[in-house]
């Protein structure tokens, strides 16, 4: 079963109002049923010239892990992109499919020509929409796994945001990985941040096993898809500088409509928590008392949990001290992460500032936040994707 | 505050500290030479300052660990698994331990240096030595909570490669009360199911916990990564692998424990073999519970314990005669099948018309200890070894302890 818990910085406000900090947790549940999921999974890969060589060889090895990992009703496909775009399996059931035919087709794979880019995901949509007819596929775990070490010869980032858009719209996650000191990293963080999947930068070719690897893993503990926050506001709240922070700090775009918006979430996987949080503009009141400010619903795979947020109006001086000073924090800290992950040292540097001056330098996540900062501006890509991810090792086994 | 261990310090007059070999979460490790005898050593101090930890959780563990190794020497260690020299305490009373140094990389690093193994013999012998260490601690009753492999040093000893288990802080032996680390969120892949989701399944953990953990190593020698999903068969990944090996793996890592080898004896005895085929089962039943187990040579029968080693047969036992190992069944060369107690009150045969004690060492002697003596009227010592038959009973504690079974090879 999901579940969501809302929390405030600020359980009280003044009857004159106040905007308060807000955070969204959102409890997977376990994946009961899971097994009837189908997961598409189709691999989107740069065949350019510049490939060529360990990234490419790479490339087929991380074919072959994927391979290893489907299950027999998984559909897998692979799209090449290179001056032009190339089918070069249709999706297929895996159960179906001789694990030497698909390594054939991998094994023929070669680099040459220039990036377009925009054609490959555009193929990769074409083929995995080709098992709409399927029943089975609306509920099916539906991801294009996107690698490419350039920059696409005709397209801008903007056009790939509607482009992501639209895959998104039709049920499809993108998880894109840049490699190499090429491509274009705007490029890369808007497919994963529009499409609702995860960007992630690869160091060396030696990486693209576990990146391939890790995102199927990752689509075979799917409990719930097409997953969204529904936020009802109150008359005269006001809500903004919404973020997901887990699973990976990300802006969201929001989309409001009178006083109800929808913050779109990745489907929801076992064990992996996800976390939202933004900003609640408490209005004045007359009366005082507890007033429900926004109410947020969780929708995932037909099932739905709610609770509000809500603030206390109170003329308590005492009580108006109160301050739950981490949820504060998770904001900020998720902002300082989203700007570190465009390299916006800059902006980061700004909130870090104010962090400090509300919280004190000597504070954890101010001294992780200052270090993540300095880790960036003295860095590079990789820095610029760690930031964007909170990882505690001491919950790693 | 104290000084921290330096390099060129001499340890309690003796140790000769050089290099930091490796630092954790709990410890922190010096290479040394005993400079009575000139032999490179290895000393572990608890990591108060390098760790993120709580200071009482840091000297809890590195206690455990200290407890751990001390059980492993008393049961006359394994050649695959850390040996311990001393406890000791330094000038300035923090406490030290000192180690053999194992001399090699952990199995990660060595995999990320030489790229998985291309030698399938190798792999096979690393996974029978395993097996040999996990079959070890479950005899001595010592649960090696943490199967992975930046737990396993890989050392050349012989002119072969070994593998040798090192990191004991996790390790717990039956006594030692209850955990409280297992608020994991993340889990690694080489946990299976029933030990990573605890708390969600009725899956009882037990000796084939650690089968699936080494098959999950063997893929990991012969491909260098490893994935969560069970029942992998290496081939499927890509790996050059023979078959009688991709099957074991495959056996060894279902996700069913039923379809696994029982324990690490049997998965040892398939690797000797090359032959992926479990070995002859037997069945015992419990006479006074009327139910009938399966078992295959390296099982155990013992007390349900929450936090101890699981048997591969556990028995209510209220009253805590029965041991949480008790008694193991075994083959010999010639397949024919015997007991080794393991128990300190002993288990009896009854075979033809008289029960025969069979005792372990551990339970001579303590006997021994008590002013008690376990030679019969006839002067016989009770062996710690007896062969079965068809239709033989076997009594743990006494035959009128009231936990009887009969063995059956049909």
């Amino acid at each position: 079963m999901v579940a969501i818990e809302t929390d405030v910085n600020r359980p009280y406000v003044p009857a004159d109002g106040a905007t308060l900090t807000a955070t969204v947790d959102v409890e997977p549940g376990t994946g009961s049923g899971n097994e009837a999921r189908e997961r598409h999974i189709l691999l989107c890969l740069d065949t350019s010239g510049s490939m060529d060589g360990a990234k490419l060889d790479q490339a087929r090895e991380g074919a072959s892990w994927v391979f290893g990992l489907l299950e027999p009703d998984d559909y897998v496909g692979i799209v090449a992109f290179d001056s032009d775009a190339e089918v070069v399996m249709r999706p297929q059931r895996w159960g179906d499919t001789a694990r030497e035919d698909a390594m054939h087709r991998v094994e023929q794979l070669g680099a040459g020509g220039g990036t377009d880019m925009y054609d490959g995901l555009d193929s990769a949509r074409t083929a995995l929409d080709s098992l709409g007819y399927r029943p089975e596929t609306d509920d099916a775990v539906r991801r294009v796994l996107l690698l490419s070490d350039g920059k696409d010869n005709n397209h801008e980032p903007a056009d790939f945001r509607d482009l992501a858009r639209d895959i998104d719209g039709s049920g499809i996650r993108i998880l894109s990985a840049g490699i190499g000191t090429d491509y274009d990293e705007e490029t890369i963080r808007t497919l994963g941040t529009t499409a609702r999947g995860e960007w992630t930068h690869l160091d060396s070719p030696g990486d693209i096993e576990s990146f391939f690897g890790e995102a199927v893993e990752q689509a075979q503990s799917v409990v719930a898809t097409e997953a969204s926050l529904e936020l009802d506001a109150a008359a005269g709240v006001e809500v903004g500088e919404v973020y997901r922070a887990l699973p990976q700090a990300q802006e969201v775009d929001v989309n409001w409509a009178g006083n109800t918006a929808t913050v779109p979430l990745p489907d929801l996987a076992e064990r992996e928590g996800q976390r939202v949080v933004l900003k609640v503009h408490a209005p004045a009141r007359e009366s005082l008392g507890e007033h429900s400010l926004v109410d947020v619903t969780l929708t995932a795979s037909g099932e739905r949990a709610s609770e509000p947020i809500v603030a206390e109006y109170t003329d308590d001086n005492a009580e108006l001290a109160a301050h739950n000073e981490a949820v504060s924090l998770d904001h900020r800290q998720t902002v300082v992460r989203t700007e570190l992950g465009k390299g916006n040292v800059a902006a980061a540097e700004t909130e870090v500032e104010k962090m400090t001056r509300i919280h004190g330098e000597d504070t954890a996540v101010v001294e992780e936040a200052q270090r993540q900062t300095r880790l960036v501006s003295e860095g590079g890509r990789t820095e610029r994707e760690n930031a964007t991810r909170i990882v505690d090792d001491s919950r790693i086994e | 505050m104290t000084a921290a261990p330096t390099r060129g310090d001499l340890v309690v007059g003796r140790y000769e500290l050089g290099e930091v070999v490796g630092e954790g979460g709990f410890a922190k490790v010096f290479d040394a030479v005993d400079t009575e005898t000139g032999e490179a050593v290895a000393l572990k101090y608890p990591n108060y300052e390098g760790s993120q930890n709580d200071r009482d959780i840091v000297r809890t563990y590195f206690e455990k660990e200290a407890e751990t190794l001390a059980a492993i020497r008393a049961a006359g260690g394994h050649p695959n698994v850390m040996s311990l020299r001393e406890v000791t305490e330094d000038e300035d009373g923090t406490s030290v331990l000192v180690v053999e140094l194992v001399d090699g990389y952990e199995l990660d690093d060595a995999i990320r240096r030489t790229g998985p193994l291309d030698d399938i013999d190798e792999v096979r012998q690393i996974g029978i030595a395993l097996c040999d260490a996990m079959s070890f601690l479950h005899e001595n009753e010592i649960v090696y909570r943490d199967l992975k492999p930046d737990n396993v040093m890989i050392t050349h000893r012989g002119g072969t490669v070994t593998p040798v288990l090192i990191d004991f802080n996790t390790a717990t032996g039956f006594d030692t009360g209850a955990q409280a680390t297992d608020q994991t969120t993340i889990v690694g892949p080489y946990k299976p199911r029933e030990v990573a989701e605890a708390d969600a399944t009725e899956m009882r953990q037990g000796p084939w916990s650690d089968v699936y953990s080494v098959g999950k190593i063997l893929l990991y020698l012969l491909k260098g990564t490893v994935p969560r999903k069970d029942g992998v068969d290496p081939r499927d990944f890509g790996a050059e692998c023979d078959p009688y090996l991709a099957e074991i793996v495959e056996k060894a890592t279902a996700t069913d424990y039923e379809e696994r080898y029982r324990n690490a004896t049997a998965m040892k005895r398939v690797l000797e073999a090359r032959d992926p085929s479990p070995p002859p089962s037997a069945t015992v039943r419990y006479t006074q519970a009327g139910e009938r187990y399966t078992i295959y040579p390296g099982d155990t029968i013992g007390r349900r314990y929450a936090d101890g080693p699981r048997s591969s047969v556990v028995i209510e036992d209220e009253e805590e005669y029965i041991s949480t190992v008790q008694v193991q069944f075994d083959t010999d060369a010639d397949g024919e099948w015997f007991i080794r107690d393991r128990s300190l009150n002993g288990t009896y045969v009854q075979t033809g018309g008289g029960w025969q004690r069979v005792l372990s060492e551990a339970g001579r002697e303590r006997l021994a200890e008590s002013g008690e003596d376990a030679t019969d009227a006839e002067g016989n010592v009770p062996p710690e070894l007896y062969g079965l038959r068809e239709g033989d009973l076997v009594a743990l504690v006494h035959p009128s302890y009231g936990v009887t079974f009969e063995f059956s090879t049909a």
